[in-house]
């Protein structure tokens, strides 16, 4: 079973610029490359979008992270290409299967910087700051925070059911889902009394005693933080004009072999 | 059956094992366990002992040296050509369990295994009866007590029968008449001549049931004797971070009048009776 997707999303405890960057600063970078791949579906500017993710990954120092998760979500890229190209009904097919794989990429991207470089407790007290409603924030990272323990868990209930005699692989791809059964059984229901568990765990703690709350952590807004949040905003509000005012439009044109 | 005679059941040959790019579990681990010996592992927290059994039904391959299972390397077998002859019990039964009655449950290695109907059928009714689990059979295994789905999940390995046991930890969270009905079940398949293993915490259920102990610490055997000769060596003992069972510990209390290597009741029993005799004579 193939976890290497994961590692890109999984926070890593390096000490960089990226990683003292305020979480709400990081959210803001977000959602400047979320709109500028959105607006934009020509090759140049996407690539020049998802190549400019890469220095902020080195300058994290998660480059071995990034790229294995790459790989992991390499499917998922390849299919988004193929499907693009041999059924998008236009003319420069290529190119804009090529850039639509490149949007994936480049959110894939970003999103891996965001959670490699966020600690989850520190994005929980950003959303708070930003008036999230307490519980779907403690829901949001409770969820990331489980998931090595449950991939930690797949793998010992995956060796349980080797010990009793169950091949995984199989090249019949219907066997193969089958023989996944007696390992998602044991996972959900562990899953399921787990979560009550805590629960009770947090409730016998004081959980939900008053609606206000104290935080350990206390986030400040740095000079740093200003000065990324304006070169987001500098940069995205250019690509809105090249793309709007100036109507920027490819003059390339890479089209399939067929019409 | 004369290559099994001729090898042990279990060989570990300068086993070394680590996770990638981790700090080694097992360092340089060398044992034989005989054919019909019942082996307990004691040993501290990560200590290596669930890596040591996960190495017998080749889940882990050791990245040194080698693990042979009836003179065989276990590199060269496939975990479920091993799990023939080697049947692990994990220690939570909730890792495994997911069939929706317990008859399913403890028939799906033996189908695994490619067994006959019939023989399924009759392999399941009898490791059932021997378990006390018959009544259960129809039962949803996630319906039952704690107690009683360790047992089904004893049950589901002993169905196909294999040569060598290892269990881990099968008596964390069993009440005291559970752990008689472990005792028993042991005891049983000793009897049938089985290779066991188990790691354990409990140092007084490896004193009434197992003949000879390991004990690991750091990755390495520090120990490998009779349970009466490291259970009665206070200083081994210590040295593993592990408690002295209370009939040695009460015994060297009485150091001058007793002997050091008392390790069963009745024997304290005979011993202080000794002592009184000689003292009313």
């Amino acid at each position: 079973m193939s976890l290497g997707i994961f590692q890109g999303f999984k926070f890593n405890r390096n000490n960089t610029i990226l990683h003292n960057l305020d979480p709400r600063a990081k959210l803001v970078y977000i959602l400047s490359v979320l709109t500028l791949s959105l607006i934009f579906s020509e090759l140049y500017p996407m690539l020049i979008l998802f190549l400019s993710t890469i220095p902020l990954v080195i300058i994290a120092r998660s480059l071995n992270e990034w790229l294995r998760s790459m790989r992991g979500g390499f499917m998922i890229i390849l299919m988004i290409f193929l499907l693009n190209y041999f059924l998008l009904p236009a003319e420069n097919a290529l190119s804009l299967s090529i850039s639509l794989a490149l949007r994936f990429l480049t959110i894939f991207s970003v999103f891996s910087i965001f959670f490699m470089t966020t600690y989850p407790e520190n994005l929980a007290i950003a959303l708070i700051k930003l008036k999230a409603p307490y519980d779907y924030t403690l829901t949001f990272t409770m969820a990331l925070r489980f998931i090595p323990t449950l991939a930690k868990e797949a793998q010992t209930i995956i060796d349980a059911q080797r010990s009793r005699g169950l091949e995984l692989e199989s090249r019949n791809f219907i066997i193969r889902i089958k023989r996944l059964i007696p390992i998602l059984i044991p996972l959900f229901i562990n899953s399921l009394r787990r979560a009550s568990q805590i629960a009770e765990a947090m409730e016998s703690r004081a959980f939900g005693y008053s609606s206000k709350r104290s935080y350990f952590h206390e986030l400040n807004f740095t000079l740093y933080d200003i000065l990324f949040t304006l070169s987001c905003i500098i940069l995205t509000s250019l690509g809105l004009y090249i793309k709007f005012y100036l109507g920027y439009s490819e003059t390339l044109v890479l089209a399939r072999p067929w019409p | 059956m004369i290559s099994k005679l001729s090898h042990p059941a279990i060989t570990f040959e300068d086993v070394w094992f680590s996770y990638s790019s981790s700090e080694p579990i097992l360092r340089g681990i060398n044992l034989h366990i005989n054919e019909g010996d019942a082996v307990a592992i004691l040993g501290e927290n990560g200590a290596g002992k669930t890596t040591l059994i996960k190495h017998l039904n080749g889940l882990l391959k050791p990245t040194q040296g080698n693990v042979y299972i009836y003179g065989e390397n276990t590199k060269s077998k496939s975990v479920a050509e091993l799990s023939r002859k080697v049947g692990v019990i994990f220690q939570n039964p909730d890792h495994q369990l997911f069939a929706e009655t317990v008859e399913e449950e403890v028939s799906f290695a033996l189908k695994n295994f490619n067994y006959p109907a019939h023989v399924v059928s009759l392999r399941v009714e009898k490791i059932l009866k021997m378990l006390d689990l018959w009544e259960y059979r129809k039962s949803s295994p996630f319906s039952l007590s704690g107690g009683e789905r360790k047992r089904v999940a004893i049950a589901s390995i002993l169905s196909y029968d294999p040569s060598i046991i290892a269990m881990d930890e099968p008596t964390v969270g069993q009440d005291y008449a559970q752990k008689q009905k472990l005792s028993e079940i042991i005891r049983l398949l000793q009897i049938q001549g089985k290779t066991i293993i188990v790691v354990t915490h409990d140092i007084e259920f490896v004193c009434e049931n197992f003949s000879k102990t390991i004990i690991l610490s750091k990755g390495n055997v520090l120990a490998y004797d009779f349970t009466r000769n490291i259970l009665t060596n206070f200083e081994l003992l210590l040295k593993a971070h592990l408690l002295p069972p209370q009939i040695p510990y009460l015994a060297s209390r009485f150091n001058s009048i007793l002997p050091k290597n008392v390790l069963y009741v009745w024997e304290m029993r005979n011993e202080i009776l000794r002592v009184m005799g000689r003292l009313t004579v």
